[in-house]
């Protein structure tokens, strides 16, 4: 594969550049050793020879030219950068980039997503939505249709729901007068047999004959007892009248 | 158990004779009471535009109670030999003999009684234990009862 495949000059020319210059640093190296030996002994004698003033004002220079080299060097990659990016980023599909060589399910994986949740302000994005708006487009009719609501109510624990319900309160908060106002009293007692349940309750309590066994006792009982006790004080006060006129009491049969 | 005084033939004495008579009394203020209705009615009938409550004068009362009470008593004794307080106390008014009084002697027996009332003490003092209604027209109280309470005698 490799005899068969012919290589483009580019690659070929760049290869024997990296090639020249690895071979150019090598034979360099005694040059930069001696001259950096030179610079050493060329300062220290310069230390010595040259006067303080002039040194002075040769290290100001010296600074000065490398501060502007820095930054004219730095303002040349900048804007090489720089536009290297633009180019790049024109010449290339990021996204697709993205898709194909990110792992994003790793990506996802990683993420913690309760971190995030909690570092929302929800009240805040609350506050700007448009509920009503959002309600009215919600098709309400067609939640409902979808729900089961057997189901819903075979979730719900209604003993607990009702022993949290304060029904003293419930009521006492309810106008009966306003409940009782709108009951058709005329239309429900319209409904009833009363003439028949009346019939019923005397048929099944025979009320006529309680009527006359009570009424019949308590005259029977009342007049003997009446009838008794005033012969009884018939008896005593004739006898008083009698011993007061001193005679005898054989007078209560009628004469022949 | 029929009371020993509760005999047939017994003469009442002067208590319940004196219930009998109260009881009456109280009859008969019913009946004024209803003859005072009738007559409030029957003026409200003639002239109902004019009608006002009927204030009979004291004369006036006495007469009509008078009639109302004799003609009471009389029917009572006449027809049933009891009025309602005779009934009561179960009395009945029979003549000397035993018998019925009569018209007459009941008519006369009641105007007595409303004329006289106290009559009636005469009984306290009488061997027969008879008022003066009974002396005069030759009458007598019995008690009329026994036992059987609401039987054909005591109705």
């Amino acid at each position: 594969m490799r005899a068969t495949r012919a290589r483009p000059a580019l690659v070929l020319a760049t290869g024997a550049a990296v090639l020249g210059a690895e071979l150019a640093w090598r034979a360099g190296r005694p040059l930069r050793t001696m001259s950096a030996a030179a610079a050493r002994i060329a300062g220290s004698a310069a230390d010595v020879l040259v006067p303080a003033e002039l040194t002075e004002e040769l290290a100001a220079r010296g600074f000065a030219a490398t501060a502007a080299t820095r930054r004219r060097v730095e303002a040349l990659v900048s804007a090489v950068i720089g536009r290297t990016v633009e180019a790049f980023l024109a010449a290339t599909d990021l996204t697709a980039l993205v898709v194909e060589h990110v792992e994003l399910d790793r990506v996802a994986a990683g993420l913690d997503v309760d971190g995030v949740i909690a570092r929302v302000d929800l009240d805040a994005v609350l506050r700007r939505v448009d509920l009503d708006a959002v309600m009215r487009r919600v098709d309400l009719d067609a939640v409902a249709t979808r729900l089961d609501p057997d189901r819903v109510v075979a979730r719900v624990d209604l003993d607990a729901v009702l022993q949290r319900v304060d029904l003293d309160a419930v009521v006492a908060r309810l106008d009966l007068d306003r409940v009782v106002a709108g009951v058709d009293l005329d239309a429900v007692v319209a409904r009833l047999d009363l003439v028949g349940l009346a019939r019923g309750v005397i048929d099944a309590i025979d009320l006529p004959g309680i009527v006359r066994e009570s009424t019949g006792t308590l005259t029977s009982d009342t007049v003997r007892g009446v009838r008794s006790e005033a012969q009884q004080a018939d008896e005593v006060v004739a006898r008083v009248v009698d011993r007061l006129l001193r005679r005898s009491s054989t007078r209560a049969a009628v004469p022949p | 158990m029929i009371p020993p005084a509760a005999r047939p033939r017994s003469t009442a004495g002067i208590v319940s004779r004196t219930l009998a008579a109260v009881t009456d009394l109280g009859v008969v203020l019913v009946l004024l009471g209803v003859v005072l209705l009738v007559a409030a009615g029957a003026r409200f009938v003639v002239s109902p535009l004019s009608f006002h409550w009927p204030a009979p004068s004291w004369p006036l009362s006495v007469l009509v109670a008078g009639i109302v009470a004799v003609t009471y008593l009389a029917l009572g004794w006449a027809t049933v030999g009891r009025t309602v307080g005779d009934a009561v106390l179960g009395l009945r008014v029979l003549s000397r003999g035993g018998g019925h009084p009569g018209w007459v002697r009941s008519v006369l027996r009641a105007v007595l009684c409303v004329v006289f009332p106290l009559g009636l003490l005469w009984v306290l003092v009488s061997p027969w234990r008879r008022s003066l209604q009974d002396v005069v027209l030759r009458t007598t109280v019995t008690y009329d009862w026994d036992d059987a309470i609401g039987s054909p005698r005591d109705r």
